[in-house]
């Protein structure tokens, strides 16, 4: 029975709390967890009263608390893929690489209207995809090529030449699935190579689709759907006030998986972040169940490995540029 | 000097500043400047120093050619001032987003956030966006016409501003129109200010109208004094018509900068600059803001009359109208040649109106056109940001302040009542 990695989801209700409670974010900053989740609520249950979006509150809070990394949940349901990939990677950029994406597909704040039950259909330019695992599946695929599609290492800022970027090594990613994209994004590679791009998986059917491919560098997963998966896995296991029950709970769900993390979660009504903070993560320590993260790069706070940045793209998105002097 | 009597001053980050060859220009600045955080915080410190009233971002969702220019590198924007708000206390935070390219929930949310976190600070910058590529990354065989994009951004604006009170009320907003039809309500705690600012951009008859009827500040094309001076009565006509005050829509042309402390050193600044940069530079400019292939132009002769009035044509799709209105008035105002005319541009602008001088100069300048009820303030745009903002902090923020026109330190906290701490020269 070994240690595991721990993260904590805090929904829009404790990003308000966090953001105004200095304090709190100061506990978060110095705390062992590898990441944060902020904004799952979207994806995974029913909406709370409050809220703030996701990856704008991500990164205010991680400037003000810089040794902490964030998971950011998204869904292409009224946010389309070329604006979440650009908003991740932007994130990841002025954190310093410690930022990534948790993939879902539905939001549960999304209005209602026609083609509101679709993926994108209520932007009002194009009918709309179905509202469903593969739709999902297709946008992680478009945002993991457009994160791939400006090599860091085509900047060149050479001054001799005047040339800044050897722009024929920008390429397209003309990507045709539930979502036609041409590329590229507007922003190199970032520090850590790309965004982590993590999969929000409600049910083993969406679990596999999510392994699919190696597309998903991770699952998040419930703990009642914890299964063994040949991607990286993090069991997202609820709290409760008897600590005994919950290191049973934890030790149970990660057997099952093979985890390789654990997200601890919670309901705002029953549960305080400050309680999290202060009594439930010193008991799991106690109990020789949490292993601190290390890394400043959110990858590597993971534990997942580099990613590979090459991919089957499109061609050059622009003609090699030639020398000013 | 009394708080009702100051100009409103923006800058407008083109990311490392409005000329290509930015990047090359200071050794501060490493080849990774346009996405590093440090130099972020250092032009929003710098600018917050100088007491400015908003940083502005400019944006497309769709990435430029960067082989020349740095400035094709684009954070997105409301990410961006959210890590800025963080390390920052009063500075206006203006995002410029497409409403053509989002839902207006899902934008009406996450600006909202912005404000929320910042304190009352946001503002958006409205546009309907003109790049291309942008169709392509969004499923979009066309690039929606001109007319169709106004009618949508009418509509947009209008469910936004509806969800933005939703938050407030808690009530559900339900709307039905041509491009969107929803019911829903918004979950973001409203802000200090109430909702964040709007900024209408752009010159078209449509956007004027647009922004009497809700906008807080228009960024506007102006070259010549005259024009200005047209357009900001039109508008805030447009406004006392929709109901307001005039006083609550903010009239802020674009204004290029290079700076000098003396005139021969700043037009060499400004050459420098345009040469470092690739010399096709300006004809591609002038091709894109006028829609033709500007090097077939010859360019020992003026202008072909063809060529303006079909620039002037409102139906005539491609590039920006304000600018190109801009452009037409300039270039009938001296008939100069096309050599020239590009020339010239170097030192008093071309679409946006330019200025090459002294801090001293520029600051006559200003009040110039403060004084004549053209403006209410200008969106400043230094050729190269990193050193043009401190000499806006150190010599020409000073000067203002000695003649009464700017504030010497933040009398408020919320963006809105930043601009409305400001004074309405012309309609007293």
């Amino acid at each position: 029975m070994g240690a595991h990695r721990f993260a904590v989801s805090l929904s829009g209700e404790e990003l308000i709390e966090v953001r105004n409670d200095p304090d709190l974010l100061e506990g978060l900053d110095g705390s062992p967890l590898a990441c944060l989740i902020a904004g799952a609520e979207r994806i995974r249950g029913t909406a709370p009263e409050r809220t703030l979006e996701p990856s704008v509150a991500a990164a205010l809070l991680a400037e003000r608390a810089p040794r902490t990394a964030w998971l950011v949940a998204g869904a292409p349901h009224f946010d389309h893929p070329y604006n979440l990939a650009r908003r991740i990677a932007s994130l990841d950029h002025l954190t310093a690489g410690r930022a990534g994406l948790l993939l879902g597909v539905r939001s549960r704040y999304a209005p209602h209207g026609p083609g509101r039950d679709t993926a994108w259909g209520g932007a009002g330019l194009t009918p709309g995809a179905p509202l469903d695992a593969a739709t999902g599946l297709d946008a992680a695929k478009a945002i993991a090529r457009l994160w791939r599609s400006w090599p860091a290492e085509a900047v060149l800022a050479d001054r001799a030449t005047g040339v800044y970027a050897a722009a024929d090594r920008i390429v397209r990613v003309d990507h045709h699935g539930a979502f036609a994209i041409e590329g590229p994004l507007t922003v190199p590679t970032t520090p850590q190579g790309v965004p982590v791009l993590a999969w929000w998986a409600a049910t083993p059917d969406d679990a596999a689709v999510g392994a699919q491919a190696g597309v998903a560098e991770m699952l998040v997963v419930p703990d009642q759907h914890a299964r063994r998966s040949g991607t990286p896995t993090w069991v997202e296991v609820e709290i409760c006030t008897d600590a005994a029950r919950l290191v049973r709970r934890i030790q149970a769900a990660t057997a099952e998986a093979d985890a390789s993390g654990v997200v601890l979660r919670w309901e705002s009504a029953t549960t305080k972040l400050r309680d999290v903070l202060e009594i439930t993560l010193p008991a799991l320590d106690r109990a020789g169940l949490v292993d601190v993260s290390r890394g400043g790069s959110l990858r590597e706070r993971l534990g997942l490995p580099d990613a590979e940045l090459a991919f089957a793209h499109a061609g050059a998105a622009f003609p090699a540029p030639q020398p000013l002097a | 000097m009394t708080e009702e009597d100051h100009v409103v001053l923006g800058v407008n980050v083109l990311v490392l500043g409005y000329l290509p060859a930015a990047w090359q220009w200071d050794r501060r600045l490493a080849a990774n400047a346009p996405v590093d955080p440090a130099y972020w915080t250092h032009i929003a410190q710098t600018a917050e120093r100088a007491t400015l009233d908003a940083v502005f971002l400019a944006d497309a969702p769709a990435a430029g050619n960067p082989a020349y220019d740095a400035n094709a590198t684009r954070l997105e924007p409301t990410i961006n001032w959210a890590h800025v708000a963080a390390k920052t206390e009063h500075i206006g935070l203006i995002s410029t987003l497409s409403t053509t390219f989002n839902d207006p929930f899902e934008l009406a949310e996450r600006v909202l956030t912005l404000d929320y976190l910042s304190e009352g600070r946001a503002g958006w910058n409205i546009v309907t966006s003109r790049h291309e590529a942008a169709a392509g990354n969004f499923g979009l065989a066309d690039f929606p016409e001109r007319h169709d994009r106004y009618r949508r951004a009418d509509e947009f604006v209008d469910v936004v501003m509806g969800l933005w009170r939703s938050a407030a009320t808690g009530v559900p907003i339900e709307h039905s129109g041509e491009f969107f039809e929803l019911s829903g309500v918004l979950r973001v705690p409203p802000s200090p200010q109430g909702h964040p600012v709007l900024i209408q951009a752009g010159g078209s008859a449509a956007g004027r109208r647009l922004a009497g009827r809700v906008a807080d500040g228009v960024f506007s094309a102006e070259l010549t004094k005259e024009a200005a001076i047209e357009h900001y009565r039109e508008v805030k006509e447009l406004a006392v018509r929709a109901g307001r005050h005039p006083s609550e829509v903010k009239i802020l042309p674009g204004i290029l900068l290079s700076l000098g402390s003396t005139e021969e050193e700043a037009r060499r600044r400004s050459d420098m600059l345009h040469e470092l940069g690739p010399g096709a530079y300006s004809v591609q400019w002038l091709s894109g803001v006028l829609g033709i292939d500007a090097s077939r132009l010859e360019l020992d002769a003026p202008f072909p009359e063809d060529v303006l009035d079909r620039a002037l044509d409102p139906s005539f799709e491609n590039g920006s109208i304000g600018f190109r209105q801009s452009i037409v008035a300039r270039v009938r105002q001296t008939n100069p040649t096309v050599r020239e005319y590009l020339r010239e541009t170097r030192y008093v602008g071309s679409g946006h109106h330019g200025f090459t001088g002294t801090p001293e100069q520029l600051v006559d300048h200003i009040e110039d056109w403060f004084r004549s009820g053209a403006i209410d303030g200008f969106n400043l745009q230094p050729d190269v940001l990193i050193d043009g903002l401190e000499v806006i902090a150190d010599e020409v923020i000073p000067r203002l302040r000695r003649r009464g026109l700017f504030r010497h330190e933040y009398g408020t906290a919320t963006l809105r009542d930043h601009l409305r701490s400001a004074s309405v020269a012309a309609v007293k």
